[in-house]
């Protein structure tokens, strides 16, 4: 269906949020009236408020709201046949109830919480922290932040906003670019490799019209970007629309049986929770299946009527390095040690005995799901190199050099990272160190440029990719934050002794001189050679005299960071101080 | 094919619609009560109804014997949608003489398929 169709969707989704809200508000007005005399007339309006949720929660995508709202549906009309005005203990009943509903509806990180203690009101999903030094823009955005349902934290500089995203990730978050402490982009960083930061909306809100700026925001995995003077619809739709999309999508459970019995009551319980099912019927079509659908989670049969087993179709699903940390629940009619072996050799995470109870079947598979989105966020942060090697991404350069000429494009630009004295490091702490050297610089730059493809190793080691959207001179500003950041990061060489080491890079900017892919690359060489050379000077100058020697005009940026003390949050407003510091 | 949805709660007629409309390609006629499907049915017969259980004034069993009582509507099937699936509660409104019953909370992808199935008849 179309794009047009899930917006809608979501448009209507965050409508009924917004109403249940209200509902949630005026049931808590009825429930205080309760015990006045018109209880009854309370009771039948409580019982129409919780009636709409039963009926639309789960439609929306909250199974939780509809059951705990259904389960309060009869309890208020058994409370109306009694006809005995609610008590004391019925009134913090129900005020339990409407509490448990809003924590369903805020999402599932407020419903750790959601014990008999009402600490619910500080630990919503869907709150914002807004980061900006101007008082009256902070004063705006969160009065229309607490009329759109949102709870608001508030930070006026980096330091502050990062201690409150360390203290809880928040569901949105409004980000000014320039802070009294440095650039706001950082953060994003942080926030993503936070647990749970990749759901986080984050919309970066900026004075300047800088497109460079925009472009890094974009890169390094902001959902928006937003000019000041602010247009607040746009930004509050974009808001709703990134926090409804990440929280929307149910997890994917595709679930092999043959018995039609078995399998219609997997699907009735999985999908009550909330699930997304797709029954495979058929053996022979559980490899298309399992491609198409994406699943989550697969539940395997271990027998089937011909001579496939489950064993085998999970060893098939393994075989894929993309299938590694997918859950594989087999459910077998037989539950015994040597099943239970077979189970775990052919890869499989747990075996479930028939008859299953649905309780069981339920925690078993959250449990599953659970865990592997932990294990793949873990992955995902610290991604194994995917770097392109030199051979794809000579021809990967071809094929861009040739788009970018044939569009006309000039906003773009090569990048080529070399890590300073790799020789020297792998003499002083070994090969192995140097490796990972090599790998951490990977590493950085695949989680750094998360929204660009083509990473690739070039044959003397470097590594190198395309920027787009941006000129040679915002290539650079890229250049020195990644620099910085690379410094930071402490090694280990072969004894566990730590040590820093340093990148420069060469930066080539794409321009109607640039005729084909070589030419592109050469350049780009030439300027590292050119950055290298200077550094050099540089070094011998800062420890000589203590002065660094003018940089030419479009010459390497001053990001030689490499002795610096310690991790340092670095921007392009602040230049680093150099050795001499 | 022409649908009536009936029902009182604007967040289910809404997705309601939007599903057999979007999803199921289905013409598609909202209003929020009884009377209402009762003067909307009665101008205009459609080819379903799609018929709330609870809703105050007129539910849906009131309803749905008002348009089996005229001649214009009585052979217009109605699937009924309810929040309480149990069988014993399906099998009272089907005895009512609906086609079938649908539940809430609803899948809005899958919902048209599952209408569809309904008219089409065990």
């Amino acid at each position: 269906v179309t794009d047009s169709f899930a917006d809608t969707l979501l448009e209507f989704r965050r409508e009924f949020l917004s109403g249940a809200f209200e509902r949630l508000a005026e049931m808590e007005a009825l429930v205080g009236r309760m015990a006045g005399p018109s209880f009854e007339e309370s009771l039948r309006k409580l019982g129409h408020h919780l009636h709409g949720l039963a009926g639309a929660g789960g439609t929306y995508g909250f199974p939780e709201v509809s059951a705990i709202a259904s389960a309060g549906e009869e309890a208020c009309a058994a409370a109306l046949a009694s006809r005995s005005k609610p008590g004391e203990r019925e009134l913090a009943e129900w005020s339990r109830r409407i509490r448990s509903i809003r924590a369903a509806l805020r999402g599932p990180d407020a419903a750790d919480a959601d014990t008999e203690e009402a600490r619910d009101e500080d630990t919503l999903a869907t709150d914002v922290l807004i980061v900006d030094d101007d008082p009256e823009i902070v004063a705006f955005l969160s009065t229309v932040c607490e009329r759109e349902g949102f709870q608001v934290r508030t930070a006026s500089d980096l330091a502050r906003a990062r201690r409150e995203v360390e203290a809880r990730v928040p569901a949105g978050i409004f980000l000014d670019i320039g802070l009294p402490d440095g650039s706001g982009l950082p953060l994003v960083e942080v926030v993503r490799d936070l647990p749970g930061g990749d759901s986080a909306a984050i919309l970066v809100v900026s004075g300047a019209g800088d497109f460079a700026n925009r472009v890094e925001a974009i890169h390094c995995g902001a959902d928006g970007y937003f000019l000041k003077p602010l247009d607040v619809g746009a930004l509050f739709r974009r808001l709703h629309h990134v926090i409804a999309r990440r929280s929307l999508a149910p997890p994917r459970i595709l679930s092999v049986e043959e018995d039609a019995g078995d399998a219609a009551f997997v699907r009735e319980v999985l999908e009550a929770a909330g699930y997304d099912v797709r029954a495979c019927g058929d053996a022979s079509h559980f490899a298309a299946d399992a491609a198409s659908f994406r699943p989550d989670l697969v539940l395997l049969e271990t027998a089937f009527a011909g001579e496939t087993t489950g064993y085998e179709l999970a060893r098939y699903l393994r075989q894929e390095e993309g299938n590694a940390t997918l859950p594989i629940v087999f459910l077998s009619a037989r539950g015994g040690p040597d099943d239970r072996i077979a189970a775990i050799r052919a890869g499989g995470d747990d075996l479930l005995a028939k008859p299953v109870s649905p309780a069981l079947l339920l925690a078993t598979v959250a449990a599953r799901i659970e865990r592997s989105r932990f294990v793949n966020r873990i992955l995902r942060r610290d991604p194994p190199s995917t770097l392109l090697t030199p051979a794809a991404f000579g021809s990967r350069l071809a094929a861009t050099t040739e788009r970018l000429r044939r569009s006309r494009q000039d906003r773009a630009a090569l990048l080529v990272f070399d890590v300073d004295g790799l020789a020297a490091i792998n003499e002083v702490h070994g090969h192995a160190a140097g490796d990972r050297v090599l790998a951490a610089l990977g590493s950085l730059l695949t989680r750094r440029m998360r929204h660009s493809d083509g990473l690739g190793r070039l044959r003397g080691g470097e590594v190198a990719f395309v920027v787009e959207e941006m000129d040679g001179q915002e290539a650079r500003q890229l250049v020195a934050r990644l620099g910085g950041a690379f410094a930071a990061i402490s090694h280990s060489g072969e004894e566990g002794d730590p040590f820093r080491a340093s990148i420069s890079a060469g930066v080539a900017g794409f321009g109607p001189r640039v005729h084909d892919a070589g030419q592109w690359m050469a350049a780009a060489q030439t300027d590292l050679e050119e950055t290298k050379r200077l550094r050099k000077s540089d070094a011998s100058a800062g420890r000589n005299s203590g002065k660094r020697p003018r940089r030419s005009p479009g010459a390497a940026p001053a990001f030689d960071v490499s002795r610096l003390p310690g991790p340092s949050v670095l921007s392009t407003r602040r230049p680093p101080r150099g050795p001499s510091g | 094919m022409r649908v009536l949805i009936v029902d009182d709660e604007d967040d289910i007629r809404r997705i309601a619609s939007l599903s057999l409309s979007r999803v199921g390609g289905m013409e598609v006629t909202d209003v929020a009560s009884g009377a209402a499907a009762i003067a909307s049915a009665m101008a205009n017969p459609p080819d379903a109804v799609l018929l709330d259980v609870m809703m105050p004034v007129l539910d849906g069993p009131g309803t749905l014997a008002a348009l089996r009582a005229d001649p214009k509507t009585s052979g217009v099937p109605i699937v009924f949608l309810t929040a309480k699936a149990m069988q014993p509660e399906v099998e009272r409104l089907k005895a009512l003489g609906a086609q079938g019953v649908l539940t809430k909370p609803f899948d809005p992808m899958k919902l048209p398929d599952l209408l569809r199935g309904i008219l089409a008849g065990p």
